[in-house]
């Protein structure tokens, strides 16, 4: 930016002009006023001198006469009063020589001294040009008022104009030395700004704008390489994917695994993706939506299942510790508790809170997840571990700022992440740590209503049976565990028919054609070597009602649409161990059933 | 009286009216006089005296050959001026009547101006001496006639003291105080004892000074007043139960006075120089019965005496009437005989300009009976 050639020019201009026109202004009402108020007074004078002329036409032979033959006394008196009633300045009697040589428009002679000799008398009047002023022209003294004013408002303009000077125009002339500065790469402190008030303000928001946008210009190429880091790794997953889906030999739960780490890494994607877009955001209307996080969309889940898969994953990842442990415990009444989460956000909070007590772990210890209901309608998680533990002025930080403890490589963000997450959900995180003794972290989530397809409870009737059909052995292990605990608790038995193919159990089911309208079907979705889906099966054997489709894909929308539609409930796999399961005795399942409509009661709503 | 009136007011017309006369006033002598401050009757008993004096020493066909007459009775205070000026402007060679001191003032500046000679009839204003050589008037000055006024005063009201009434809008009034002023200023005796008061612009007495005057204070007034200005004071003192002797030396013929004068139990003395005792006034009185059938008075007196001043002056010039000859023919003699307001009939101007010598004769006339 180039300096202007004179200092202060445009404020040199700005004075001119308004000086200029306070000079042409007041001229022009003073010029306006002037011969304004001349023409009132020449009016005035005129109707004056008109009304002089008529008494003194009365009087100017009489006063003449006394003044020439001596009446001095009663002239004077009579002058004085003439001169007082009309409010003349001067009235005498006087020869024509003593007049004045030329006569003014004020002053009346009595009678006209054309052709008179210079000894005769004449009546000499000199009307108050003060008195008819304010008489007629009463406003007359305004002029001198008007042309103060102007002379006051010039001085305003002085002021205002060194006001202007430095508290203005100096401010933005040294504004621009800072921006100056700033394309010079120099540091520019707040204590170089002379400017006060909302200049200053004004000043500081332009620093602040103009750092992020050299900020966001440097952040500019890493933005890129993301970019093309997201872009690039959604192809591989996707191939991953394609593949996962030909992977029938690998068992189920690490199919599981897989699916689920494929699914956070493409979120990690996203997210990465998204916070470049933000990091380079400058306007606020591009931060992020209250209650979304990432690409996300907010929607209801199981905690219990959220935490049963993260902490699935971490198992296996721990293979290489043989001295740490992982446990999970969901408790009883956790079971049907939903919250209103992003999973895979949920998963990563978590699951950074799970690092960071496995990381906190010297040699051997425990990391405990412990999932159940909290108070006040949420649903409580808990990170437990029995590690080093956090000091206490360290921990009062962590809970405020966030940040990082002890911890090589450690950036803090998966703390503060965590924290970020779990306040746009509505819920919170307490800490609590003890050096030496260990850490506890819990969540607390507010609970929603748990969806449709969600089945809270498995009511059977006594003698009734119940068709697994699952192609990992360990899957009818459960169920039979389950079940078996079941018939002990209610001392009544029921039949149960294990299948680990469909061709098995769609013979089994021509053969038994009888008891198909009262069993109870639970159906795996993905059955290995099979070449329907569980959900295609359910359909061909028309048991959606009496069916419960128990898979580890619960959360995937489209599958959840299409069991909506059929009338299928879903059961998370994860959770087959913690569905409450009840065999009810003949009286009572007669007595449901007459409540329910039907014999066999597989799903309670 | 009839044929009075019309003689004199055919010339009077005539200047009233058109402002100029026709004719030529080469050669004559003008006669002028106002109503400013004394009424018509007055003004024409001083030009039937005139007249009457011009007849005894020119005879009537050389009176009207060399007078030409103007009256303006317009009432201006200035109309003396404006009529000396017309007669002036017209040719007259000299300046006659204007017998009143108001009038006689402002003549006199016209005629010395001029240069004419003039001749006041009977103006007694002390500032006429003033006015230079060719100013002279046929009446004795303020100072005489204060000299008879005071003996009278001492004579009538002894140990008496009296109240001097003035105006301040009359010249003659005033002139009567100044002479007072100036004759009392120091401590004398011999000199009456008088108040002076001046009169309101209504020409009556302040409520204060007539409260003195009902209060007795005073055994007599002095009016310094023409008889014409007097009415508004006398109904004031009519009202106010005032019944005090009164002086006044205007010389006018009181006669307008008559309805006050009936009324009042005191005596009002006029004091003036015609005295109707001696032989010439005898005489005159018979000259005006036979000629006008008019009794003789002080006015008729005032004028008679002017028009054997003029007539006489006129007489002595034996070339064409010219200022200067007029003035030459008054120089030759500045005496003159046939005088009716003189003792001895006879009297003598100064040198300079001003008043003859002439006192003056109190007359008691008497109230009601």
């Amino acid at each position: 930016m180039k300096a202007p050639k004179q200092k202060f020019q445009l404020l040199r201009q700005l004075t001119t002009n308004q000086l200029l026109a306070v000079f042409f202004g007041v001229l022009c009402l003073s010029l306006t006023y002037f011969f304004v108020t001349r023409a009132t007074y020449k009016e005035a004078l005129l109707k004056e001198r008109a009304k002089v002329m008529l008494s003194l036409e009365e009087q100017h032979e009489k006063w003449r006469t006394w003044k020439q033959i001596g009446l001095e006394e009663v002239l004077k008196d009579e002058l004085t009063s003439h001169a007082k009633v009309f409010a003349l300045s001067d009235l005498v009697v006087l020869p024509v020589a003593d007049l004045p040589s030329k006569l003014k428009r004020e002053e009346i002679v009595m009678p006209k001294p054309k052709g008179l000799s210079a000894d005769t008398l004449v009546v000499f009047a000199r009307l108050n040009a003060e008195h008819i002023e304010a008489a007629y022209v009463p406003y007359r003294s305004n002029l001198v008022l008007l042309v103060l004013s102007g002379v006051l408002f010039t001085f305003v303009i002085f002021l205002s104009s060194r006001y202007i000077r430095r508290h203005i125009y100096t401010p933005f002339l040294e504004l621009r030395g800072v921006f100056e500065a700033y394309n010079a790469g120099r540091e520019v402190n707040e204590a170089d700004i002379k400017a006060e008030g909302e200049i200053r303000e004004f000043t500081l928001s332009l620093m602040d704008l103009y750092r992020k946008l050299k900020e966001n210009e440097k952040n500019a190429a890493m933005v890129s390489v993301a970019k093309q880091v997201a872009h690039d790794i959604r192809s591989p997953l996707a191939a991953l994917d394609m593949i996962l889906d030909t992977l029938s030999q690998v068992p189920e739960q690490k199919r599981m695994i897989i699916r689920g780490a494929l699914s956070r890494i493409r979120d990690i994607a996203n997210n990465v993706l998204e916070r470049s877009r933000r990091s380079t955001a400058i306007l606020p209307d591009t931060a992020p939506r209250p209650g979304k996080v990432g690409t996300e969309d907010v929607s209801s889940h199981p905690i219990a299942s959220l935490a049963e898969a993260i902490v699935t994953e971490k198992q296996v990842l721990m293979q290489d510790r043989p001295d740490a442990v992982l446990d999970i415990r969901i408790e009883d009444c956790a079971y049907g508790l939903f919250i209103d989460v992003q999973p895979n956000g949920f998963k990563t909070a978590v699951s950074n809170l799970v690092n960071n007590s496995l990381e906190a772990l010297e040699g051997k210890g425990r990391v405990e997840v412990r999932v159940k209901a909290g108070p006040g309608q949420t649903a409580k998680i808990t990170v437990s571990d029995n590690g080093r533990g956090i000091p206490a002025e360290i921990l009062a930080k962590l809970r405020t700022q966030g940040g990082s403890f002890n911890k090589e490589g450690g950036c803090g963000l998966g703390l503060s992440d965590a924290k970020r997450l779990i306040d746009s959900w509505g819920g919170r995180l307490e800490m609590g740590s003890v050096q030496g003794v260990g850490t506890q972290v819990d969540i607390y989530i507010p609970q929603v209503k748990p969806p449709r397809w969600f089945v809270p409870k498995i009511e059977v009737a006594e003698g009734s049976t119940v068709m697994v059909l699952d192609d990992d052995p360990s899957i009818h292990l459960v169920w039979q565990q389950r079940f078996n605990d079941a018939m002990k608790a209610a001392g009544a038995g029921i039949f149960l028919e294990h299948f680990s193919d469909t061709v098995s159990l769609h013979r089994w089911c021509t053969e038994n054609q009888r008891l198909m309208s009262s069993v109870l079907f639970l159906c795996d979705f993905e059955i290995l070597g099979a070449p329907e889906n569980g959900l295609q099966v359910i359909r061909s054997l028309a048991l959606s009602h009496r069916a419960v489709l128990v898979t580890g894909r619960f959360d995937e929308p489209a599958l959840r649409q299409e069991c909506d539609r059929l009338g299928i409930r879903l059961l998370p796999k994860g959770l087959g161990g913690c569905v409450p399961i009840t065999i009810l005795k003949r009286v009572a399942a007669a007595a449901n059933h007459a409540e329910a409509g039907s014999l066999v009661d597989a799903v309670a709503p | 009286m009839l044929s009075l009136n019309f003689r004199l007011c055919f010339p009077v017309l005539l200047c009233a009216l058109t402002g100029s006369p026709s004719i030529a006033l080469a050669g004559k002598v003008g006669f002028g006089s106002t109503t400013s401050v004394a009424s018509r009757s007055f003004q024409e008993n001083v030009y039937l005296g005139f007249e009457a004096g011009m007849h005894k020493t020119l005879g009537k066909e050389k009176t009207d050959a060399f007078v030409v007459a103007s009256q303006l009775t317009d009432k201006s205070p200035l109309s003396a001026t404006r009529s000396a000026e017309t007669l002036l402007k017209n040719g007259a060679i000299g300046l006659v009547g204007f017998p009143t001191s108001h009038d006689a003032l402002l003549a006199a500046d016209v005629a010395r101006k001029a240069g004419v000679l003039s001749f006041f009839a009977g103006a007694a204003h002390r500032d006429l001496a003033k006015k230079g050589p060719l100013v002279y008037s046929t009446g004795g000055s303020m100072d005489s006639l204060f000299d008879s006024l005071f003996i009278f005063l001492k004579r009538t009201f002894p140990q008496k003291r009296g109240l001097a009434v003035v105006s301040p809008f009359n010249a003659f009034s005033m002139n009567q105080e100044a002479t007072l002023l100036e004759k009392t200023k120091a401590p004398d005796a011999s000199l009456p004892l008088l108040d002076l008061r001046r009169l309101t612009k209504a020409q009556v007495l302040s409520n204060e000074d007539l409260a003195q005057v009902k209060a007795k204070t005073y055994d007599y007034l002095y009016l310094t007043l023409y008889p014409e200005d007097l009415p508004a004071l006398l109904s004031q003192l009519t009202a106010a139960k005032i019944d005090l002797p009164m002086v006044s030396v205007s010389g006018a013929d009181p006669s307008v006075l008559e309805r006050f004068l009936a009324n009042m139990k005191s005596p009002f003395y006029l004091g003036s120089s015609y005295d109707p005792r001696t032989l010439a006034a005898r005489h005159l009185d018979q000259q005006m019965l036979k000629q006008f059938k008019v009794k003789a008075n002080p006015e008729l007196g005032m004028g008679y005496d002017l028009g054997i001043v003029v007539g006489t002056i006129l007489s002595r010039v034996s070339g064409p009437l010219t200022k200067q000859s007029f003035i030459d023919a008054f120089n030759k003699d500045r005496c003159f005989t046939g005088i009716v307001r003189s003792v001895d009939g006879k009297v003598c101007f100064p040198q300079g300009g001003g008043h003859i010598f002439q006192g003056a004769i109190f007359r008691r006339f008497e109230g009601k009976p």
